[in-house]
């Protein structure tokens, strides 16, 4: 399968305009629509028209399986950080009625949404190799 | 907002018919997507009252719709992309292993 | 013909037996978890995005064990794809 030479220089113009609006997806989530997932879902489009670009390429599926499970280590461990300073698990660490509350859903947002983005490039780059062969 | 329900409701049956009746692997899935959307649905109108707005708290935001269905919905879709992928992958193995998608040769052949 | 026709009137049975259900539960329902999650979620979470705040801190059970389902079903679409013979 040859992808045409329009299709494949649109997505090299558009390929960094959609990082960009995932990444402000994800780290706006806690003041537009939007959240982890959604910019994940976005994240994991933007690889996908590297497939359009460069059909031959091979996408390094123990790497993304590795990183997936760091992070979700990485999202666990923020989330019982509040055994520490509260006392009870799976809360917010910072103490009530602080200004500095989105700091904790923005680096949760974060996590959340690498994960997602590194966990649907591997079903996405599976599902091809697999037609592949 | 009754008719809204009964739609989703049909779509839902809709989607359980095509369980029914479909002989082929894929149509499967595909209704089993279309039966969780109308859940999806269902939820989301459900908890709308008309007129209301998004629940984002701003300077003219007034009758906000209730945020819990949403969160929850959230859920659903994520658990279901998931359940999605892993039924493709089963049915390309299945069609792999047997060189059939069809429900009645497989169970055939199975046993 | 039989079975279709009686299916046919197991969906219609179905369907108006929920929707009775259904609005059974609207006549009956009240607003309490509205009200407290519309007037308490941005001084509890600081997150004027009502949903991210409930999905971020007041339910964050539900979404740790949601990103581990995501985890483990990649992980077995990985294993299915690369051990051929094995699975079936």
């Amino acid at each position: 399968m040859k992808p045409s030479h329009i299709l494949a220089s649109v997505c090299r113009v558009l390929f960094p305009f959609i990082l960009i609006f995932g990444f402000y997806i994800i780290i706006h989530g806690h003041l537009s629509p939007g959240g982890g997932f959604q910019g994940g879902a976005i994240l994991a489009t933007a690889f996908l028209t590297t497939y359009f670009i460069n059909f031959k390429k091979i996408t390094d599926l123990n790497f993304l399986i590795k990183m997936e499970k760091i992070f979700f280590l990485i999202i666990l461990l923020i989330a019982m950080f509040s055994l520490i300073t509260k006392g009870e698990v799976f809360t917010s660490f910072l103490p009530t009625n602080s200004e500095l509350k989105p700091i904790f859903l923005i680096t949760l947002n974060f996590f959340i949404g690498i994960k997602v983005a590194s966990g649907l490039i591997s079903i996405i780059a599976t599902f091809i190799e697999e037609g592949r062969n | 907002m009754k008719l809204s329900i009964i739609l989703a409701f049909i779509t839902l049956l809709i989607g359980i018919y095509g369980l029914i009746i479909s002989k082929n692997i894929i149509k499967s899935i595909i209704c089993f997507n279309i039966s969780q959307g109308a859940v999806v649905l269902l939820f989301l109108t459900f908890s709308k009252e008309y007129p209301s707005s998004i629940p984002i708290i701003s300077e003219n935001s007034s009758n906000m719709v209730d945020p819990l269905p949403q969160a929850l919905m959230l859920t659903t879709i994520v658990i279901g992309a998931a359940i999605t992928a892993l039924a493709l992958m089963l049915s390309i193995k299945i069609f792999h292993y047997y060189g059939t998608l069809d429900w009645k040769e497989f169970i055939e052949r199975n046993g | 013909m039989i079975k279709k026709i009686l299916s046919i009137l197991m969906l219609i049975s179905l369907l108006i037996v929920f929707s009775l259900a259904s609005f059974e539960a609207l006549e009956n329902s009240n607003s309490f978890s509205k009200d407290f999650y519309i007037e308490n979620t941005y001084k509890h979470t600081g997150s004027k995005n009502l949903v991210t705040g409930i999905y971020l801190d007041y339910r964050l059970f539900d979404s740790i064990f949601e990103a581990s389902i995501l985890l483990v079903s990649v992980t077995g679409i990985i294993f299915m794809s690369k051990r051929d013979d094995e699975v079936l």
